[in-house]
């Protein structure tokens, strides 16, 4: 909170003072705030400037009427500086950390209000976040599948890098560009996934036609332990089409997939969670008690998991976390060497045991999963 | 005008200066953490876009010295039975505190990083925790079990460490249960000493 106050009082000085060239149009103005005004609540007063900039905009500038706008906007100042006091005095009371384990979980939208599709600015290419939007939702709405809110990340990751962290935390008066986006539709989509388009052929071999690699076999299915075989079946697909978002192997994701969930048995409720990943996730969160041990004895307490809209989005969400980490670098080189990658992901420390590699690896070899490395034939591989 | 457009510049540069780079302090301690010199440092745990740091600063208050990348975000620890994100303590028993600070990496893996004082560099060494059996290092004790008590990752004052991570059978198809991986502080490395299953919890 204080830091983002910090950002913005000094951006608030930088917009009166260059506020006042007057080659310079007032779109340039909101361009700033787009990055920095809406990193906390003290943008509303950067936008306060803004206004004034913009009012202030008339190509012929007289020494009396500057000198007026200079002190109206002195006087801006002002207030800037008593609400910047006010923030400083109440101290660290801001929202805690996004995603943090020992925190309450944090919505996956932005705070309390329902969107307001009047409110939307989409021109094109861009789009400015309201109060109740959320990152699934603008995929939803703008490039058709929720599924596709990585591509945003990626669009914007150099703006908003906190993204990257937490792509579930987004707030109101972002600017996202939106990679080959279109227009906002007039009915924009009611926040659910899209349907799929995928088969089961006769012989029980999932086939998938759809973006989310998810069979109607999956689809169906509601978690709850399965052989190896049929575990493979139903979420290589998937594993391989995250494989071809992230880069991290499909056959390592399987197999790190089967040993958290003990081949399907655990996938935390509905929450479509592979890979006990705490926190909050594009669908919002489960709690569930779970017993800690401390001090050599078990404590019970509550413990907030990540729910997903698809088993694609928990590949993705977790692959996002190796493949962004600098931590798994070395093992992000060897992604196409999926025993090695195991190998780098022990040294790293993904797992606290030794032998953790040598266990993917043999899961891997027993049921074939590196098959799911491949792209189908018919299809060519984008890796 | 001139003056006041002057003046106001003056006050924009001032500002950059004075709140760039400013990032979130998480927690902060102050002690003797640098060989031969008495007075306190003060060390610090920020979080900022790219993760969690350690920063430490010397007596005059001047940052010398920040950490790579923890983890991404934060995280507890035990030191005995006290939860703590960040602490100073003399485990090799050489008269100089240690920074001991803990960070989560994710997807499921947390960090306890003890950094030693580094006359040479006039930084901060990570030491490190070793399976001697595996020939495996790494730069901090690793839990794979995500305890928000802080109690996956305990550290003790004589050097012994226990942290909570999952034991794998060697048949794949049995699933993984918790134990306890204990280490000791020998020589300036977290040696591995053994593991245990942990006993399992009451039925409620």
């Amino acid at each position: 909170m204080l830091r983002a106050a910090k950002r913005c009082f000094s951006l608030a000085l930088v917009l009166f003072v260059f506020g006042f060239s007057p080659g310079l149009h007032a779109q340039n103005f909101e361009n700033v705030l787009g990055v920095e005004g809406a990193k906390g609540r003290a943008g509303v007063n950067a936008i306060v400037v803004k206004r004034s900039v913009e009012t202030s905009g008339a190509e012929s500038y007289n020494g009396i009427e500057v000198g007026k706008e200079i002190d109206k906007l002195l006087d801006e100042i002002n207030k800037l500086i008593e609400d910047l006091s006010k923030i400083v005095d109440e101290g660290p009371s801001g929202p805690s950390l996004p995603g943090r384990p020992n925190s309450p979980a944090r919505p996956a939208t932005t705070p309390a209000q329902k969107p307001t599709a009047s409110n939307n600015t989409a021109g094109g290419r861009t789009y400015t976040v309201v109060s109740g939007d959320t990152l699934w939702g603008i995929a939803q709405r703008f490039l058709g599948n929720g599924n596709r809110y990585w591509e945003i990340v990626q669009a914007n990751k150099s703006r908003y890098t906190s993204l990257l962290n937490n792509p579930n935390l987004i707030s109101p008066g972002w600017k996202f560009i939106i990679p080959g986006g279109r227009s906002l539709p007039t009915n924009p989509g009611n926040g659910n996934p899209p349907p799929t388009t995928n088969t089961t052929n006769t012989t029980g071999t999932s086939t998938s036609t759809g973006k989310t690699g998810e069979s109607a076999a999956l689809n169906a299915w509601k978690g709850g332990k399965l052989s190896p075989s049929e575990f493979a079946r139903l979420l290589g697909p998937v594993a391989r089409e995250s494989m071809k978002r992230t880069g991290v192997p499909a056959s390592v994701t399987l197999a790190q997939a089967a040993l958290e969930t003990g081949w399907g048995k655990a996938t935390i409720g509905n929450a479509k969670n592979l890979f006990g990943m705490k926190g909050t996730g594009p669908a919002g969160s489960i709690t569930v008690r779970t017993q800690e041990y401390m001090n050599g004895r078990y404590i019970t307490t509550n413990g907030t998991f990540r729910k997903y809209n698809t088993w694609l989005e928990s590949f993705n969400d977790h692959a996002r976390l190796i493949s962004q980490g600098s931590r798994y670098a070395n093992s992000m080189r060897n992604k196409n060497n999926p025993d090695q990658f195991a190998r780098e992901l022990q040294k790293a420390g993904y797992a606290t045991s030794p032998t953790y590699a040598s266990t993917l690896i043999s899961i891997m070899k027993s049921y074939n999963l590196y098959q799911w490395d491949k792209w189908p034939c018919k299809t060519r591989s984008p890796r | 005008m001139k003056v006041r457009v002057a003046f106001l510049m003056m006050l924009v540069l001032l500002a950059g200066a004075v709140f760039a780079g400013d990032a979130p302090v998480l927690e902060k301690v102050f002690g003797p953490i640098v060989t031969g010199e008495k007075k306190p440092c003060e060390v610090r745990k920020i979080k900022n876009d790219r993760g969690i740091f350690v920063e430490v600063y010397d007596p005059a208050g001047k940052k010398f010295w920040t950490s790579e990348s923890l983890g991404v975000e934060d995280k507890k620890f035990m030191l005995v039975d006290k939860m703590l994100g960040l602490a100073l303590k003399d485990l090799d028993k050489d008269g100089v505190d240690e920074i001991l600070v803990s960070a989560f990496i994710g997807p499921q893996s947390s960090g306890l990083y003890v950094f030693k004082y580094n006359a040479k560099t006039r930084g901060f060494d990570a030491m490190k925790s070793r399976f001697p059996k595996e020939d495996l290092d790494r730069d901090c004790l690793i839990s794979d079990v995500n305890q928000e008590s802080g109690g996956d990752l305990v550290v003790n004052p004589d050097g012994s460490a226990v942290v909570l991570g999952m034991i794998y059978a060697e048949n794949a198809e049995e699933p993984p249960v918790p134990g306890l991986y204990s280490f000791l502080l020998k020589d300036g490395v977290f040696v591995h000493q053994k593991t245990e299953k942990l006993p399992p919890p009451p039925k409620e």
